[in-house]
């Protein structure tokens, strides 16, 4: 039995009159880590938005956790692009991850002793323990993207929506956040992520969405991350690309 | 208003104590509200805001033809929203970039404020350039009855607004830091982002107006905008720039109005002028505090913690 996490139905998103994403029908597997692959401007940011209910639909319907996106909030954390962020703003690490929980606070409420006490427990889970009064602006690339993940865990959601998780990370941050998805996903979470690094995919993840403006593949990474489909995702920039598919499993190319 | 000496230095009087009052009210109140246009780099639009609002106060004394501060209050309020509404509407639709929206929302509305106001005056006594600097010196001469006491019309309207702000800022300090720092994420969490956005340029708006008639229209933006950049250069704490923000806006009013009372000049240009030299002067402090940290790193004790930069817990 494989249940759905996020279906979309015919979802085309416009801004100012001009679609950048057209008709996309997908269905992302519960318990799956799965990547969002697509050349820039292909719309894989407005489709993370879409599900989030972000960005207004033109068009079609999403399914979240199997329900519309206003009834499951509290059971998704998104994790947005790094620009979407004022890396200025003066605010340390534990107050970033206590954010996590200001959707399930009452409106007046701010968060307490419980919940402090919960974000040391996911800062800690990020290996960033020591860094809970730090700047986030004196932080590393890492480290920051480290922090928002802890976030997200702070949520207790079982879907989650990453914007590029792997932006500015050096090898050893993405081996350490990638530890910890592969662990939500064994609790039975759902991990969507925008990846731009096609080497890292067949390593990383499962399942795979290939993009640009419409959807041209989406399903099991050794089925439908191949040459062909990619070529087709990416139009003409080739080169590096049949190295990607094939390569550290040359024999799955094109199967 | 008779006004005796009240302390042993004869020429600071009960009258010049109303006007220092008042001043810190108008500045305290002006400068928490602007820390979060500082920080959400909002900064114009405070100043097209408090520009903006010209037409509301205008209009309540045309449909009034009374001084009320009521009617003022929710003329400018209704203008506060729309100019951030119409400003990020042309921001939008326009196909202009946000600068040049807001530029253009601000200036025609103030243009028609000013010509409103020209209509007004013809009807009230109100002299347009009161509304556009201010008069700290008349503040003392306008009592309302307050518990028992008189107290100067603007600083019993100051000191609701300040208290307003304070209970706004202490109830939603939660959504006013997570829309600024992370928008996407707020709105994700299902927190109101363009609201709480709204919200925050109706309290300017109100804010504004309340204190235009003890610092005019033009210069309360430097209320608005010096406290909290100037405590901001001081510290990375939240908490600590809203606390050291205020306590400047405190000192800003307090010296600008004893140099104003001392040298018999414009209160509300003294004290614009006090916290351009106090922005200045921090700016100053704090870039010779970096380059002495930089060349004897164990010279002084950092005013922040700048620590090298690694990858490691």
């Amino acid at each position: 039995m494989t249940e759905v996490a996020l279906s979309f139905h015919g979802v085309s998103v416009a801004y100012r009159s001009e679609l950048v994403l057209e008709g996309i029908d997908a269905a992302i597997p519960s318990s799956s880590l799965c990547a969002i692959v697509g050349p820039n401007g292909a719309g894989k940011s407005t489709l993370i938005k879409a599900a989030l209910g972000l960005v207004p639909l033109a068009a079609g319907s999403v399914s979240v956790l199997g329900g519309t996106i206003a009834s499951r909030r509290r059971d998704v954390a998104y994790v947005p692009q790094r620009e979407s962020v004022d890396w200025e703003f003066p605010i340390g690490a534990l107050e970033v991850v206590l954010m996590g929980a200001y959707g399930r606070l009452g409106i007046f409420r701010g968060p307490g002793r419980a919940e402090r006490l919960q974000a040391m427990d996911c800062l800690d889970q990020v290996g960033l323990a020591s860094f809970a009064d730090r700047q986030i602006s004196q932080l590393s690339g890492g480290q920051q993207q480290r922090v928002f993940l802890a976030r997200a865990l702070m949520q207790g959601a079982r879907l989650f929506l990453m914007d590029e998780p792997f932006a500015g990370v050096d090898a050893v941050t993405e081996d350490a956040i990638m530890r910890v998805l592969a662990a939500l996903r064994g609790r039975g979470c759902t991990i969507v992520a925008v990846h731009h690094d096609l080497a890292t995919v067949r390593d990383r993840f499962d399942h795979v969405l290939l993009l640009n403006k419409r959807l041209i593949a989406s399903g099991p990474v050794s089925t439908t991350f191949t040459g062909p489909l990619l070529q087709r995702t990416y139009g003409g920039r080739l080169a590096l690309i049949a190295d990607a598919s094939s390569g550290p499993a040359p024999g799955q190319a094109g199967g | 208003m008779i006004d005796p000496p009240i302390t042993a230095m004869p020429w600071f009087t009960a009258d010049d104590a109303w006007m220092l009052a008042t001043a810190v009210l108008a500045s305290v109140s002006c400068g928490l509200v602007g820390c979060w246009l500082v920080l959400r780099r909002l900064s114009l639009l405070g100043d097209a805001i408090s520009h903006a609002v010209l037409p509301g106060i205008a209009g309540a004394f045309l449909l009034t033809g009374t001084r009320d501060v009521l009617p003022m209050l929710l003329g400018a309020t209704i203008i506060g929203i729309a100019t951030a509404f119409i400003s990020s509407a042309l921001g939008r639709w326009g196909r202009v970039d946000r600068d040049a929206a807001m530029g253009v929302t601000f200036t025609s509305l103030f243009a028609l404020g000013v010509v409103m106001m020209s209509l007004a005056a013809r009807q009230v006594d109100l002299d347009p350039g009161c509304v556009l600097h201010g008069l700290l010196e008349f503040v003392p001469f306008d009592t309302v009855a307050l518990l028992g006491v008189q107290v100067p019309r603007a600083a019993a309207w100051l000191g609701g607004a300040l208290m307003v702000d304070v209970v706004l800022m202490l109830a939603f300090l939660k959504h006013l830091r997570a829309t600024s720092f992370d928008p996407a994420h707020a709105a994700s969490v299902g927190l109101r982002v363009s609201l709480v956005h709204l919200g925050l340029m109706a309290t300017v708006a109100a804010n504004t107006v309340v204190a235009f008639e003890a610092v005019g229209s033009i210069l309360v933006v430097a209320m608005l905008v010096a406290p909290g950049a100037t405590a901001r250069l001081w510290t990375d704490r939240l908490g600590s720039m809203l606390w050291l923000a205020a306590g400047i806006a405190a000192a800003t009013a307090i010296v600008g109005t004893l140099a104003a009372i001392g040298f018999n000049t414009s209160a509300a240009g003294m004290i614009a002028t006090v916290s351009m030299v106090g922005y200045v002067g921090s700016v100053a402090a704090v870039a010779a505090g970096r380059t002495v940290r930089r060349t004897m790193p164990h010279a002084s004790t950092p005013l922040t913690m700048q620590q090298p930069r690694s990858d490691r817990p």
